[in-house]
C-alpha cells in the first residue's frame, strides 16, 4: 500500500510538472499546445547533449538545457502562434500548428539521435532508500520536492507579479485577436517562457529516472491533456488534482487489469469527462459548447 | 384563407446561474399581425425569443403553437413547424452565395436525404424549382441583383435583408425577428418595415424585438413592454407608449 | 515499373482516405483525428472474416464498411456537440483507445503479431492477383469514393454541410436537423475509410496495429489540410504528394529508414506553415477560422 502511494506520488509529480506548464499556457491563450511535448523532449535531449557530448557537469547542463528550451518556446510563440492570434481568436488553428511542431520535433530528434533509448544517468543504477515503508530513489524524491516548489513558484508568479496579473487578465479575454497591447503580448511571451521551462524541467527529471526516446513527448503530452481536462484547466490546483487522479488511476488499474490497458483506461476517463463535464472537476464556468 | 394560428407562452421562467432572465412570462399572439417587444437592455427579450424558438429550454412554463406544445422541441423541429427567427448578432453563411443562403431555407429538400443525395433521382428538378422560388424571395426583398455574390461581401443592411429572405424561404407562418432594423440607414430600415407590413398582408405573424419606438408606432398592431424578465405592459402602441411610467422604464 | 504500380495502389488507398476525411473535416468542419481507426476497422473486420470464416472479398468489404458506420455512430453521437478543440481531443482519445484495443485484445486481433495470410480476393470470378489487377481495383475504389464524396458535398446535402461548418445555429434556425447530417456524413466518411482498409489489408496480405496508429490519423489529417480542406481535389493531391514524398527522398539518396522520419518532418513543417500562412491549404477555399 505504501509503495502504491509512493509510486502514485512520484508519477503524479512528473505529470504535474508537465501539466502545470501545459495548463498555464492553456489558461492564458486558450488552446491545447501540443508542442509542449516537443519542448519536454528537447529539454531532455538538450541536457543529454550538453552533459555527454559537450561535457558540462550535470546540473549546469540541466539548467542550460532548460533555459535553452524556454527560449525555444518563447520563439515558437513569436514565430508561429502570434501571427495566428493576430488573424483570429480561433483556438483550433494554433492547436493544429502545435501538432505539426510536435511531429517535426519528434522526428527531427529521431533523425539526429536515432530511435534507440539514451540514458541521462552516467553512474550506476542507485539502489534506492526506504522511506515510510516504500522504496524510492534519490532522484525520485528530488522530483517530488521540485514539483511542489514549482507549483509554489508558479502560483507566486501568477498571483504576485505584474506579469502574472496581466496574464490573468489576458486569460479572461474571450477574443484573443483583440489582445494587441504590448503589455498583453509580453505577458503571453512570459507565460510561454515559463511554461516551456516547466516542460523542459519535466523532461530532464524523467530522463534521469527512465530513459530518453524521441517519442517521449507524446506520452507525456497525452497524459497532460487528460490531467488538465479532468482536473480543470482554469486553476493550477485543478491541474495538480488532475495529475494526481491520472497517476492514481494508472497505478490502480494495474491491480485490476493487465498493465497494457493502463492507457486505454486513462483515455476512457478523458472521454467520460469530455462528454459529461468538459470543464473538469475544479473548472468553474462551464465550457461553451458548440451552439 | 387566413386561419388564425396562435402562438402562446404561459408562465415561462428562465434563469442563468441565479440571474432571473425570465420571471414568468405569459403572452399570446395571432397571425396575421405584427407585434413588437420592447424594453431596456437585459429585459429578457432575446431570452424569450430563444425559449419560444427552442434554442433554450425554460425551467417552467409552456410554449404552444396552434395549440400544440412546443416547449421541449428542438430549434430545428420548431422551425419546421413554421416558426423561424433571426439573430441579434447577424448570422448568414458568409462563404456561400446570397442565393445559396436563401435556398438553404427551403423546406423538405429531397436532396438533403442521403439516398437522394447519392442517387440524384429527382433532385435536379426540385433544385430548379427551389432556385426559382428563392429568386422570387430575393426579388421581393430587393436583393435579386446580388444573388451570386458571396454573402460576406454584402453590406450590413443587405445582410440583414438576407437573413429575412432566408426566413421567408422557409414559408414559415411566424417570423420572430431580433432587432431587424438596428444599426441601419433610415432608407434601409424603412424598406424592411414596408416588407414586414407586406408579410402581414400575406397572412403572416411577425414578432420583432426593437429599440426604435418610431418604427414600433409605425407598423406594430401590438406592443409588449418587458423589463427585468417580466411583461410590464401590453396593448396598442398608441396607448402603451403614451404612458409616462412606461417611458421611464426605458430611460432607467 | 512494378514498384511504380505499387505506389499507385498505395496512393489510391490514401486518396480514398483523404477524400473521405475531407467530407467530414473540410466540408462539415468536423476535424477528426481518429480516421485511422476507421481504416483499421475496415481492414481488421474484412480480413478477419476472410481468414477465419472464409468470407469472399466483396462481402468482407461490405461488412467492414458496415462495422465502421456503426462505430462512427458510437463516436459521433455523444461527441459532436463538443466545441471544436475539445472534439479533436475526444477523437484523439478514441483513436488511442482503439489502438490499444488492436494491440491488446489479442484473442481477436492477435495483437502485435498481426493477421497474416490474407487470401487473394476474388470478385465474381475475377482473381485480383497481378499488380495490374490491383491498380485497376484501387483506382476504381478511389474513383467511386471521390464520386460519392462529390455527390454528397454538392447539391442540397452539401449546402447544409457547409452551413453547419460555418454557423450551425443558423442552419438549425432554418429547420435543418444538424445532428442527423453530422451523423450521416460521419458514417459515410467512416465507411469509405473502412473500404480503403479492406482493400489495403487484402493487397498487402498482412496487417498489424502499427499501420493504423495515431500517427497515421495525423498523416491523413495533414493530407487534407495541406491539400486544402473542403476542395476534395486538394486532399486527393495532398495524398498523392505525401505518399510520393518518401520515394522522392529515397531517389535522392536518403536511406529508407530515415526517409520515413523525414517525411514526417516535412509534413509537420507544412502543417505549421499552412496554419501560419495559408490555413486553406493549397486548393482549399477557407481555413478553420470562424
Amino acid at each position: 500500500m505504501a509503495q502504491f502511494v509512493a509510486n502514485t506520488v512520484i508519477a503524479a509529480s512528473i505529470l504535474a510538472i508537465v501539466a502545470l506548464g501545459f495548463g498555464l499556457i492553456y489558461r492564458v491563450v486558450h488552446f491545447f499546445n501540443f508542442a509542449h511535448g516537443a519542448l519536454y523532449t528537447l529539454g531532455a535531449y538538450a541536457t543529454l547533449v550538453l552533459h555527454h557530448t559537450v561535457g558540462m557537469p550535470f546540473l549546469l547542463s540541466a539548467m542550460s538545457g532548460v533555459l535553452l528550451v524556454a527560449g525555444v518556446g518563447w520563439a515558437m510563440d513569436l514565430a508561429i502562434y502570434r501571427p495566428i492570434r493576430r488573424r483570429s481568436a480561433n483556438t483550433f488553428t494554433p492547436m493544429i500548428a502545435s501538432l505539426g511542431v510536435l511531429v517535426v520535433v519528434t522526428n527531427q530528434v529521431a533523425l539526429a539521435w536515432g530511435d534507440e533509448t539514451r540514458a541521462l544517468r552516467t553512474g550506476p543504477v542507485v539502489e534506492g532508500i526506504e522511506m515510510l515503508g516504500a522504496r524510492v530513489t534519490g532522484s525520485q524524491v528530488v522530483t517530488v520536492v521540485i514539483c511542489v516548489c514549482l507549483y509554489g513558484l508558479a502560483t507566486w508568479l501568477m498571483l504576485c507579479t505584474k506579469a502574472g496579473e496581466v496574464a490573468r487578465a489576458v486569460a479572461c479575454q474571450p477574443d484573443l485577436a483583440a489582445v494587441v497591447g504590448i503589455q498583453s503580448q509580453r505577458a503571453i511571451s512570459f507565460v510561454f517562457l515559463v511554461g516551456s521551462a516547466l516542460a523542459a524541467i519535466a523532461g530532464v527529471l524523467v530522463g534521469l529516472d527512465t530513459d530518453l526516446t524521441p517519442a517521449m513527448g507524446w506520452q507525456a503530452l497525452l497524459m497532460a491533456v487528460v490531467a488538465v481536462v479532468v482536473g480543470g484547466a482554469g486553476d493550477l490546483r485543478g491541474v495538480a488534482l488532475g495529475a494526481i487522479l491520472v497517476a492514481a488511476i494508472r497505478n490502480a488499474s494495474v491491480m485490476v487489469l493487465p498493465a497494457q490497458w493502463q492507457d486505454a483506461i486513462v483515455f476512457g476517463l478523458l472521454i467520460l469527462f469530455l462528454l459529461s463535464r468538459p470543464q473538469g472537476i475544479l473548472g468553474g464556468r462551464s465550457v461553451r459548447l458548440k451552439t | 384563407m387566413t386561419s388564425v394560428v396562435t402562438l402562446r407562452c404561459e408562465g415561462v421562467r428562465k434563469s442563468f446561474g441565479g440571474v432571473h432572465a425570465l420571471g414568468g412570462v405569459s403572452l399570446g399572439f395571432a397571425a396575421p399581425g405584427i407585434a413588437a417587444i420592447v424594453g431596456p437592455n437585459g429585459a429578457g427579450k432575446t431570452t424569450l425569443l430563444d425559449v419560444i424558438t427552442g434554442f433554450l429550454r425554460p425551467e417552467s412554463g409552456r410554449v404552444t403553437l396552434g395549440g400544440r406544445e412546443t416547449t421541449t422541441l428542438s430549434a430545428s423541429q420548431i422551425a419546421r413547424l413554421g416558426m423561424v427567427r433571426t439573430f441579434q448578432e447577424l448570422r448568414v453563411i458568409h462563404h456561400a452565395s446570397v442565393l445559396d443562403n436563401v435556398m438553404l431555407g427551403r423546406p423538405s429538400q429531397r436532396g438533403e436525404r442521403l439516398l437522394f443525395a447519392l442517387s440524384r433521382i429527382g433532385v435536379a428538378k426540385q433544385e430548379a424549382l427551389n432556385r426559382a422560388i428563392a429568386l422570387g424571395v430575393l426579388e421581393f426583398t430587393g436583393l435579386r441583383g446580388k444573388a451570386d455574390e458571396p454573402a460576406g461581401q454584402l453590406s450590413y443592411g443587405q445582410q440583414k435583408l438576407l437573413s429575412l429572405a432566408c426566413c421567408l424561404a422557409t414559408e414559415a407562418r411566424i417570423l420572430l425577428l431580433d432587432e431587424p432594423i438596428a444599426g441601419l440607414h433610415p432608407e434601409m430600415a424603412e424598406h424592411i418595415l414596408k416588407l414586414l407590413v407586406c408579410l402581414k398582408a400575406q397572412g403572416k405573424l411577425v414578432v420583432f424585438i426593437e429599440h426604435d419606438l418610431g418604427a414600433v408606432r409605425e407598423i406594430a398592431d401590438d406592443v409588449i413592454v418587458m423589463d427585468e424578465g417580466k411583461v410590464i405592459a401590453e396593448g396598442s402602441p398608441l396607448e402603451v407608449l403614451a404612458r409616462p411610467e412606461i417611458m421611464e422604464a426605458f430611460v432607467a | 515499373m512494378d514498384y511504380l504500380l505499387h505506389l499507385i495502389v498505395i496512393s489510391c488507398v490514401y486518396v480514398t482516405l483523404a477524400v473521405s476525411l475531407d467530407m467530414l473535416a473540410g466540408h462539415t468542419g468536423i476535424l477528426s483525428v481518429c480516421h485511422a481507426a476507421f481504416f483499421a476497422l475496415g481492414a481488421y473486420t474484412s480480413t478477419l472474416l476472410a481468414v477465419r470464416l472464409g468470407f469472399a472479398f466483396p462481402l468482407a468489404l461490405l461488412a467492414g464498411m458496415l462495422s465502421a458506420a456503426m462505430f462512427s455512430v458510437a463516436v459521433s453521437l455523444p461527441s459532436v456537440r463538443l466545441r471544436d478543440d475539445f472534439f479533436v481531443i475526444a477523437t484523439f482519445a478514441f483513436q488511442l483507445i482503439f489502438s490499444s484495443l488492436l494491440n491488446n485484445w489479442t484473442v481477436l486481433t492477435r495483437g502485435p503479431l498481426g493477421i497474416p495470410g490474407i487470401p487473394t480476393p476474388r470478385i465474381l470470378g475475377w482473381t485480383v492477383a497481378s499488380r495490374g489487377d490491383w491498380v485497376f481495383l484501387a483506382a476504381l475504389m478511389a474513383t467511386v469514393a471521390f464520386t460519392a464524396a462529390r455527390l454528397l458535398t454538392g447539391g442540397p446535402f452539401g449546402r447544409v454541410l457547409r452551413a453547419i461548418r460555418e454557423d450551425e445555429s443558423f442552419a438549425r434556425a432554418l429547420g435543418k436537423e444538424t445532428n442527423r447530417f453530422k451523423a450521416t456524413v460521419f458514417a459515410v466518411s467512416g465507411a469509405i475509410a473502412a473500404a480503403a482498409g479492406s482493400l489495403y489489408g487484402h493487397y498487402v496480405g498482412y496487417i498489424d496495429p502499427t499501420s493504423f496508429s495515431l500517427g497515421e490519423s495525423i498523416l491523413i489529417v495533414s493530407m487534407v489540410i495541406i491539400g486544402g480542406a473542403g476542395s476534395l481535389w486538394g486532399p486527393a493531391l495532398g495524398a498523392v504528394g505525401l505518399v510520393a514524398l518518401p520515394e522522392l527522398l529515397r531517389l535522392i539518396g536518403f536511406p529508407a529508414v530515415l526517409a520515413a522520419n523525414l517525411r514526417q518532418v516535412l509534413y509537420g513543417l507544412l502543417l505549421v506553415i499552412a496554419m501560419v500562412l495559408r490555413p486553406q491549404g493549397l486548393f482549399g477555399k477557407y481555413g478553420f477560422e470562424r
